[in-house]
């Protein structure tokens, strides 16, 4: 089905359940990761079991300069992302280094998913976000469609590649290898009901020992993508860390951008028929 | 892929999770999975609620993956190079006899 | 339920549920299909990882005979499933591009290396090893017999199994070798003294996951999270409950970012640091009194002659200049003698100058009780602390008093009955000339405090390769026999009785050391060891002095040692004064190299930095040099020990492929080829290798040696071929034989109990029953510290071993560090020996008298007590002694290429005016070896890079990004510069000074290369452990690349110049 149609239909927002509404009838509860940056040592050791698993290719070697970062951002090459950000701080020292490991967000509302118009992306049971790559032909809608800039062509390969929250493994029962690996478990796997509940008591529990800058990403239903299925607890603002403040799925408003396009030309419509009835005198 | 509460009814039921799986057409371990929201082979810290979740299966559940362990704890070669070198050391079986402590295997 | 949906999704999407084609309608058969490889795997193989000594667990995943995945074991209490990033690249270690499959050799001078057959280059390897150890031999040196060749040296061992250590050590002293090391020596040897004299045992006292019950931990001389990531969970497990964690670097690194307080402080300058602790500690009065008094040697009264560093001007007595050593007689106990249980042994015959006189009987040491007597260790530690007050920390470390008192309070406040709080610490600790004294200061510290043997106390000493505490135990070391039995030294006359007189104890479990020495003689010489020959203890090559690595090296340069192995070590790299390692190497006859793949070491002689610079040519280096390619941990069986004493066996998951063998197999076969060789020598020097027990069973088209044999023989068995269960059973009458005593157990019952793997989720905290720890299982050491003299827990909360009166036997959490029957009213009987010489409230097992050691009458020997000396290199002069500035009993080298930098007093010392200070990364593996070969941890940190202030940047002129020229008075090397708040200027004396770091992973070869940092490197080495000291040196740093060819020793010529170095500086006592 062409895209336009597919997008105004896309105003049917399901209850939030976004396996059910891509038609899984019957399915596991939606997991996802719970990503708290507050215990990330920073070691990539994420960045490393990802790509052993995935055969994803290295990245070429270059020193950015960049604190600790060499890896630079998410990318078709990269599906985990460690960033370090140095601070002045109030803290011990005087300094603060914040570590945190990024990744495709499994956006409720996800606009890659959307736009694509080969049906290569697709949600899963378990309400992940996965690209397949025996559909994908290369064209890349998706990569401007994502808010956080996470999905990105391949070189010399022309797909697209992102983080399949280890659909395989799922498959099979097996823990997503990044939060497998994850020596300080900063990266939480699990039903995403669930993590919510932690990740609320997580953030409770700093904010009594004085930790007042610490916050959720992304764990919210209401916000612009209709809550992340891989969210995080930050210790400062998003922006800090090179995420966008209040991210919101480009395909959003394309619901009601037909509807007023429709009417617009509905309304030309009628303006043309009136003038063609008015004008044979 | 079943719902949490498939899986679980067939756990109630006293199935395994092998068995479970086979009935619902999903890897065992997926079951688990579902059933208890921990992966087979997870590492992550175990909150007090996950350790009593019904289904929950105290360690040791890597094997409901599938595939055979390799793991022995003993190799044939090893008693008959000792016996061997026992037997070849005449000095040390007399010192044993001298103690009074055995000098052969029985 | 999955229901029978149209073959093509647009019908699908159409007629389904799935209206918008976003789920159900589009995906392909392929996904759902999908399934983990791993799932599909023929079998997974049970195995450890093979890079740090943390030891996490690995599945290795086998399909069509190919190992398709590694990854972290769930069930291991170890990791608990978690891998770091090298851990979880050891796929790509193991089955990666980078691996050579094909044995190389380099004919002498040729310019490139050529293939040969495996079976052709083990035949000429044995002929040059029984050609350059004839050439070597040496019957005698300095009037006393030491039967033993000089004319070559084994380096490597810390990444192999424990049974490949064992063939090592037992072949090479077999042929009379005595220079056989490992990275043992440059990483935790001083641990092993410095642990070993304080507590009985040199290694960990604790385990990392007892962290996460501190109250309190301390991480200093410690990278923790970066070097330990996978064990750093359980410091934030312990965090998780309210801990405190401290960290005291000179470098804000990763484990800062999640530390509660941290402390920046001058490098080299920790004992000012923990003897201010300890001064707070005695004159605030936070000493546990009762735990002291009863389990430390505070109460025991020291001879009348001793004299302290504080009444000498920073000597203690006993000290010769000329010789630059202590005689350490006059540190004993009042009226008697106490041995050590680990440091100098057997240095000093009993009839020599130095000797300690008769055993005085073994009569008990004399306490004041009251702690009141003048010479009594508790009165002498407080007079020799009393002047690390507050304000000195601040003026030596750089540390301003109110963080110094934050870390004392945090520290005391979590340590008593209820509460306790654990050390951790690593290389930044013993890398320095005074490394085995920073130990003995926290030891004091945790003695004084309470904290040894208690829950979540403890040290945990953390070491740096996947079994290097096995190379530690099984020893590839030159002054250590197989469980720390020394090394026997050249006397004149010494026959096994003088050994063990002088060596063992009168009371603990030393007092055994003939039935150890005795077992392991049996297990080397089988028949031919009987008691009319002293069971072949005149087999023993006798060593007369160090023969460190470093010692080697001279040996090398000086054209005395021709040959050299290298089992998976890298010292053109690794080692301090690479370039040294590398003109040694030049002068050898022959070099053996075994690797995964072409290391530093390997390939010098063909773009090694001195053909770069031309400092020599590759036609005129004559070295002949052999690449054997080395089987990986997946291709093998064998024993890891890790940090916390535990063997975790690996199983062979996959044979090694083409030319790649085990190190088992190429000891084993190379000592098979040379007694064949020398089969029906009637000469006397072939004896030890032709009476040698050397018949391991072999399997396989490869005719692997079994290494279950090996552990066997490890184990140990009786007459009857039973394998012994543990050391108590064996005796010094010939009739038990074991290779290691600490390791007797793993084999009990023949059972292979370092492949125990009962889930975590399954067992209590301590996790015993996966793998088997020396000894005899027990986690936590001196447990019976954790209750007190009655037998009680200090409180409940603490609790972890007691007494149970009804069963009349110590129970709890853990194996008893103590005779599990003995009742903790026994006293000893007059006379008594051995473990029965303790009493029932003695809990350190090991030593004499059976208590932790806050004074070291002896085992250590440049002193009883940490005093505070500077690093050799320097900005500052030492405020506590003027006139011993540095470790008067220090090793140094002399030579041209390990000159000194300046005094700092001398007007030269302005030209080197930085700190350097020298670290890991979490990314990488020491030398680099097996990540920089790596794309998957090369990428994550592609370049060497310099961290250093914005201060010192702007005052050099330094950009983030840019190039830098870091100088030392030995070597120039270049590096990106990483400009950071996290290097913090610090004030010192009243001057700013700056202190810069760099990782020293890197070298010329890989994917990712830069210079090594160790050719800013000296050799100056503690006098205990022969250990170097790169964590802290002076270096210049300048903008730019550094210069090329001739033009790079000119420039450091040119900065010696400057500084005024000659070969004199820097070595005043």
């Amino acid at each position: 089905m062409a895209t336009p149609a597919r997008s105004l239909l896309s105003s049917v927002r399901g209850a939030g359940d976004p396996a059910s509404d891509t038609g899984w009838e019957d399915h596991p509860p939606r997991v996802g990761f719970f990503t708290d940056t507050s215990i990330c040592i920073g070691c990539k050791a994420c960045e490393v079991s990802c790509k052993e698993w995935n055969g994803v290719p290295d990245d070429g070697y270059s020193f950015t300069g960049m604190s600790f970062d060499n890896s630079v951002g998410l990318g078709a090459d990269t599906w985990r992302h460690v960033s370090f950000v140095e601070q002045r701080g109030p803290d011990a020292g005087g300094v603060r280094w914040l570590m945190s490991s990024d990744v495709c967000k499994h956006c409720t509302d996800a606009a890659c998913l959307d736009v694509c118009p080969t049906g290569a992306l697709v949600r899963t049971e378990l309400g992940t976000v996965v690209v397949q790559p025996d559909v994908c032909n290369g064209c890349g809608y998706c990569v401007p469609a994502c808010p956080f800039g996470v999905i990105d062509q391949r070189r010399g390969d022309g797909r697209v590649w992102k983080c399949t929250l280890c659909y395989d493994r799922l498959e099979v029962g097996a823990e997503p290898a990044c939060a497998k690996a994850c020596p300080t478990d900063s990266i939480q796997f699990g039903p995403l009901e669930e993590l919510r509940v932690r990740a609320d008591r997580r953030v409770a529990e700093l904010h009594d020992a004085g930790v007042a800058d610490a916050r959720l990403y992304g764990r919210d239903p209401g916000d612009g993508v209709g809550g992340a299925g891989a969210f995080f607890l930050l210790l400062d603002a998003p922006e800090v860390y090179g995420l966008p403040p209040d991210p919101v799925a480009t395909t959003r408003d394309l619901a009601s951008m037909w509807r007023r396009a429709a009417l617009a030309a509905g309304g030309l419509l009628a303006g043309i028929v009136v003038l063609g009835m008015g004008g044979s005198r | 892929m079943p719902t949490r509460e498939q899986v679980r009814s067939q756990i109630e039921a006293g199935v395994g999770y092998e068995e479970a799986g086979r009935r619902l057409g999903v890897p065992a371990g997926q079951a688990y999975l579902i059933a208890t929201g921990v992966p087979a082979d997870g590492s992550g810290s175990l909150t007090p609620e996950q350790l009593a979740r019904p289904g929950f299966i105290r360690g040791g559940v890597q094997e409901l993956l599938g595939v055979a362990h390799h793991n022995p704890s003993e190799h044939p070669l090893v008693e008959g190079f000792v016996r061997a070198r026992v037997e070849a050391d005449e000095p040390m079986r007399a010192a044993a006899r001298a103690r009074g402590v055995p000098d052969h295997a029985r | 339920m999955s229901r029978r949906q149209p073959g093509w999704p647009l019908l699908r999407q159409l007629s389904g549920p799935d209206r918008l084609g976003r789920g159900a309608a589009v995906a392909s058969p392929r996904t759902r299909s999908l399934r983990a490889r791993t799932a599909s795997a023929d079998r997974v193989v049970k195995s450890v990882c093979p890079y740090c000594a943390v030891g996490c667990g690995q599945n290795v995943y086998v399909s069509a005979g190919r190992v398709t995945q590694i990854e972290g074991d769930p069930d291991s209490p170890v990791s608990r499933g978690r891998l770091c990033p090298k851990g979880s690249a050891t796929l790509q270690l193991t089955t990666g591009p980078s691996r050579v499959r094909q044995v190389l050799h380099r004919r002498p001078h040729a310019s490139e290396w050529e293939p040969i057959s495996l079976d052709a280059a083990l035949d000429m390897v044995a002929d040059r090893v029984i050609e350059s150890r004839r050439k070597g031999w040496e019957w005698e040196a300095g009037g006393k017999r030491v039967r033993r060749s000089m004319g070559l040296a084994s380096l490597g061992g810390a990444t192999l199994d424990n049974e490949e250590n064992y063939l090592i050590k037992k072949l090479f002293s077999a042929l009379g070798v005595v220079q056989v090391e490992n990275q043992a020596r440059i990483c935790h040897s001083s641990t092993v003294v410095g642990l070993g004299t304080s507590f009985g045992r040199g290694g960990a006292t604790t385990f990392p996951a007892d962290l996460q019950n501190a109250d309190c931990i301390v991480i200093q001389g410690s990278n923790m999270a970066e070097a330990h990531p996978v064990a750093y969970q359980w410091v934030v497990e312990a965090k998780a409950k309210g801990a405190v964690v401290v960290h005291v670097d000179p470098r804000f690194s990763r484990t800062s970012a999640l530390a509660d307080l941290y402390v920046p402080l001058r490098a080299g300058t920790d004992i000012a640091f923990l003897g201010g602790i300890i001064n707070y500690v005695l004159a605030e009065g936070k000493w546990f009194e009762e735990y002291v008094k009863a389990y430390t040697n505070a109460s025991t009264i020291i001879r009348e002659d001793y004299t302290d560093t504080e009444d000498l001007g920073g000597v203690f007595s006993g000290f010769d200049p000329e010789t630059r050593r202590y005689l350490p007689g006059s540190w004993q106990y009042e009226g008697t003698t106490v041995n050590a249980a680990s440091g100098a042994r057997d240095q000093f015959h009993r009839a020599e100058p130095g000797g300690e006189g008769d055993r005085a009987g073994g009569a008990s040491p004399q306490r004041d009780e009251t702690l009141q007597h003048p010479r009594c260790v508790f009165q002498i530690l407080r007079r020799h602390y009393a002047r690390y007050t507050p304000e000195l920390v601040e003026q030596v470390c750089g540390v301003p008093q109110a963080s110094f008192r934050r870390v004392c309070e945090a520290v005391t406040d979590n340590s008593n009955r209820e509460r306790t709080t654990a050390f951790v610490y690593a290389v930044g600790w013993t890398q320095h000339t005074v490394g085995v004294q920073f130990i003995r200061a926290a030891s004091i510290l945790q003695l004084l405090l309470g904290n040894i043997g208690r829950p979540g106390g403890g040290i945990a000493a953390m070491r740096g390769h996947a079994s290097i505490q096995g190379s530690s135990d099984i020893p590839t070391l030159f002054d250590l026999l197989p469980g720390y039995i020394p090394m026997p030294h050249a006397h004149r006359h010494e026959t096994l009785r003088d050994f063990v007189d002088a060596d063992s104890t009168t009371r603990g479990y030393w007092a055994h050391l003939d039935a150890y020495l005795v077992s392991l003689l049996k297990a080397w010489w089988g028949p031919v060891a009987m008691p009319d020959n002293d069971f072949c203890f005149d087999y023993l090559p006798r060593i007369t002095g160090s023969h460190s690595t470093y010692d080697t090296v001279v040996e090398q340069l000086e054209g005395r040692c021709k040959g050299y192995f290298l089992f998976g070590e890298n010292p053109a790299v690794g080692s301090a004064n690479t370039r040294l390692q590398r003109l040694g190497m030049a002068n050898l006859d022959w070099l053996v190299v075994r690797d995964f793949s072409l290391i530093e070491s390997a390939t010098w002689w063909k773009d090694g930095p001195e053909i770069e610079s031309g400092e020599l040519t590759t036609e005129e280096i004559g070295t002949e040099v052999f690449f054997f390619p080395a089987a990986a941990h997946t291709e093998k069986a064998g024993s890891f020990t890790n940090t916390q004493r535990l063997l975790q066996w690996h199983h062979q998951a996959v044979e090694p492929e083409g030319d790649c063998r085990s190190d088992l197999w190429f000891v084993y076969h190379l000592g098979r080829r040379i007694r064949e060789k020398l089969a029906g020598s009637t000469d006397e020097m072939d004896r030890p290798l032709l009476d040698l027990t050397w018949d391991y069973p072999t399997e396989g088209r490869l005719d692997e040696p079994v290494a279950e044999a090996v552990l066997a023989e490890i184990n140990g068995w009786d007459a009857a071929g039973r394998p012994l269960s543990s050391y108590t059973e064996f005796a010094p009458d010939g009739s038990t034989v074991c290779g290691c005593w600490i390791y007797c157990g793993v084999y009990a019952g023949g059972v292979n109990r370092a492949t125990r793997r009962i889930p975590h989720l399954q067992q209590d905290r301590t996790g015993s029953q996966w793998g088997w720890a020396w000894p005899a299982n027990r986690r936590l050491l001196y447990n019976r510290a954790s209750a007190d003299p009655a037998g009680e827990p200090w409180s409940e909360r603490k609790a972890y071993v007691w007494w149970d009166d009804q069963e009349r036997r110590w129970v709890g959490h853990d194996t008893p560090d103590f005779v599990v029957d003995r009742p903790p009213d026994y006293q000893p009987g007059e006379g008594s020996t051995g473990p029965d010489g303790l009493s029932g409230s003695e809990p350190f097992v090991v030593q004499d008298d059976g208590r932790g050691w806050l004074f070291a009458p002896t085992g250590v020997v440049d002193g009883p007590l940490p005093t505070h000396y500077e690093p050799q290199e320097s900005p500052f002069t030492n405020p506590l002694h003027v006139g011993h500035e540095r470790n008067p009993a220090r090793r140094l080298y002399p030579r041209p290429g390990n000159h000194l930098a300046a005094d700092p007093a001398s007007p030269g010392a302005a030209v080197f005016p930085y700190v350097l200070t020298t670290y890991r990364l979490t990314e990488h593996f020491t030398s680099g070896g097996m990540s920089r070969h790596s794309p998957y941890l090369s990428e994550l940190q592609p370049a060497l890079a310099v961290e250093l202030s914005p201060e010192l940047a702007a005052e050099r002129g330094l950009a983030n990004g840019g190039w830098a020229t870091i100088v030392s008075p030995r070597g120039a090397i270049e590096a990106r510069v990483l400009v950071t708040e996290r290097m913090t200027p610090l004030t010192v004396q009243g001057r700013r000074v700056h202190q810069v770091g760099l990782p020293y992973h890197f070298g010329p070869n890989g994917l990712v290369t830069g210079d090594a940092v160790n050719e800013l490197t000296s050799i100056t080495l503690d006098p205990n452990a022969h250990i170097q000291e790169v964590k802290a040196l002076v270096v210049d740093v300048r903008p730019g690349r550094r210069p090329r060819g001739p033009a790079l020793r000119r420039m450091v010529e040119d900065y010696q110049r400057r500084a005024g170095v000659t070969a004199e500086t820097g070595t005043a006592v």
